[in-house]
């Protein structure tokens, strides 16, 4: 499921999703929020979409880790038969378990990101822009960000995946992690100790802390990254967030990152309590239900939108 | 504007992409006069240029100059995911593969900013095209492989692999970490899996009729990784996905779904290629059956 491009200048952008089964139209909402950030310029860009769910449903199926969650809850929940919810369980529970206990699903993914990012380099060259030249931005979001660390430290450091960002000239213009749960992945792995396989193949659990990727030669270091940007919300505890508070044991904190923490209020366009009486107000006079929506902290397209100027100046920089 | 049109025709027709051609027409002996080109047009720091010299000096005595890129590519491939610049085979001296790696970088770094600023970012392209035909070569060759390792992986946990049932889950978790059944140094995946499992589907032959026989499996099964392996149709009976071995429980007593370890249990082993399966148990009640490898009930048996 590699994607390959056509470019139609020297720019091009990967996203690459969270958790959830993510297929050809899942991103599409997405890429046409990323457009709209880059108004006119959006033309001037390839646009990826790295696709790995299939990866996490082979072990998925394979275990039948659906039916073991769906014989646990009729055991546990008075025999309740839903074997759909038990599969979307399985799916989201999967997502998080696989790269943490299982060594190949690991390796699975990682290799079907590095392929995507080999091919987009490729696809560079033939359209005449060789690697050093090309500006490539990653967008990530929640479970993305953290595969997305542990490829690019990955590239950084093996030569035979040809993507060094001193040797190879790779570098990518930005990477944009939109709600990162390395620290907390970091975390969970020095709580779980050895249940987790062969915790040292992973960056993000690495002695010495969480560090920028880059290639080290002759003392000097290049990082994979001109600009590596971390965001989360101040609602969202994937990004280590937990009600307006810092979790310093969850926030991902990477020394050399541009950090952005949004403002966040769970009811859509209610910061204050005078929004709230404002908004129960007109309900009344208009004798109406007062609207209110709740606004998902986590979403990606949230912080997309949140961020269409930043977004527009870093791609286009 | 006709003059500036012709300008960017021309720059057009010589910046070209790395195809496939391009890549054959381009050799060590081109990289090598390109890095050459770059050094003397454009004004690069003392201790670069002196570095760069010492390489291209490598190169120009490898023996290797008439190797076109995708040659150059494949003989000086480094290891999967080994840290150093050495190829694995060792038939191609390390100091001509550093030579080539290090050339490379400076192609993308110190010569190709002192190449730019001295004439412009076309013209920088095109005296160094060769050495990108070279790193398209080298990309071709990684995503090839790349590909390879998926596949790998797809044919020990994709949709056609053999489930797993929750014990041989446990089981598998607990000893991937060992050396040929969690991923080797290389990233590819171990072809091994433990197998622990009920079959109550063997088929045999006794007392002039056909009987079920049920059986606990205990054993290995092995992957077959090659590209000729695990396809369908006979191909693939002949060439299947996996092959497994092991020792093999029956109870007492033949017929389906029995607790294989009810009275004298019967000892003796089983084999499988690919999907069909082999028995044999021994004792006074000895018998030779044969099953198909499926579950009847997801992560049970």
């Amino acid at each position: 499921m590699t994607m390959t491009h056509d470019w139609p200048g020297e720019r091009a952008i990967l996203l690459v999703h969270g958790i959830g089964d993510a297929g050809p139209d899942d991103y599409t909402d997405l890429v046409d929020a990323v457009e709209k950030a880059l108004g006119a310029r959006a033309q001037e860009f390839a646009i990826y979409e790295l696709y790995y769910n299939f990866i996490n449903n082979w072990f998925k199926d394979k275990t039948a880790l659906a039916t073991q969650l769906q014989q646990a809850r009729m055991l546990f929940s008075s025999g309740v038969n839903d074997p759909e919810l038990s599969e979307t369980i399985a799916e989201y529970a999967g997502d998080v378990l696989w790269p943490v206990l299982s060594r190949s699903a690991r390796a699975a993914v990682r290799e079907a990101y590095l392929l995507q990012l080999k091919q987009i380099v490729r696809d560079g060259i033939s359209a005449g822009i060789d690697p050093a030249s090309q500006k490539i931005t990653i967008i990530a979001h929640s479970l993305g960000c953290f595969y997305t660390y542990e490829v690019l430290h990955t590239a950084a450091t093996r030569p035979s995946h040809t993507l060094q960002p001193y040797t190879d000239g790779v570098r990518f213009d930005n990477v944009i992690l939109m709600a990162p749960p390395i620290q907390l992945i970091r975390r969970v792995g020095e709580t779980l100790g050895a249940v987790i396989p062969n915790r040292n193949e992973l960056a993000a659990c690495a002695e010495g802390g969480l560090q920028l990727p880059g290639q080290l030669r002759k003392g000097k270091m290049t990082l994979s990254a001109r600009n590596w940007v971390s965001m989360t919300g101040e609602l969202d505890p994937v990004g280590g967030y937990f009600f307006h508070r810092r979790a310093s044991w969850a926030y991902t904190d990477i020394a050399g990152q541009v950090s952005i923490v949004d403002p966040q209020s769970l009811l859509a366009g209610i910061t204050s309590k005078a929004d709230l009486v404002n908004v129960l107000r007109s309900s009344l006079s208009e004798k109406k239900k007062p609207v209110l929506t709740i606004d998902n902290p986590h979403s990606w397209l949230g912080y997309v939108t949140r961020h269409e100027q930043e977004l527009l100046q870093w791609l286009t920089a | 504007m006709a003059h500036r049109l012709i300008h960017l025709l021309i720059v057009v027709a010589l910046v070209q992409p790395a195809t496939a051609a391009a890549q054959e027409a381009v050799t060590l002996r081109d990289i090598v006069a390109a890095m050459e080109e770059a050094r003397t047009r454009s004004k690069l720091a003392r201790e670069i240029d002196a570095e760069l010299v010492a390489h291209l000096d490598v190169l120009r005595t490898s023996g290797m100059l008439d190797h076109t890129a995708p040659a150059l590519a494949e003989a000086t491939r480094i290891p999967r995911m080994s840290a150093i610049a050495r190829t694995a085979s060792g038939t191609v001296p390390q100091k001509v593969v550093v030579a080539l790696y290090e050339v490379k970088g400076l192609r993308n770094n110190e010569v190709r900013d002192a190449l730019e600023a001295a004439t412009s970012v076309e013209e920088a392209r095109r005296v160094l095209a060769p050495v990108t035909a070279f790193q398209s070569a080298q990309l071709d060759l990684s995503i090839e492989d790349s590909e390879r390792v998926l596949r790998m992986y797809e044919r020990k946990f994709g949709p056609a692999s053999a489930r797993l049932n929750g014990i041989e889950v446990l089981l598998n978790y607990t000893i991937q970490r060992l050396p040929g059944f969690g991923p080797n140094a290389a990233s590819e995946p171990g072809p091994l899996e433990v197998i622990a499992s009920y079959s109550p589907t063997y088929v045999t032959y006794a007392g002039g009729e056909p009987r079920m026989v049920s059986l606990s499996e205990f054993g290995l099964r092995h992957y077959f990784f090659g590209d000729r392996w695990g396809g369908s149709g006979l191909g693939g009976v002949i060439r299947p996905a996996y092959m497994t071995l092991g020792l093999a429980v029956a109870s007492e007593d033949d017929g389906a779904l029995r607790w294989p370890w009810r009275g004298e249990a019967r000892l003796g082993g089983f084999v499988s290629w690919g999907q069909v399966k082999v028995a044999y148990v021994a004792g006074d009640n000895q018998r030779l059956m044969v099953s198909r490898q499926f579950q009847i009930v997801p992560w049970a048996f």
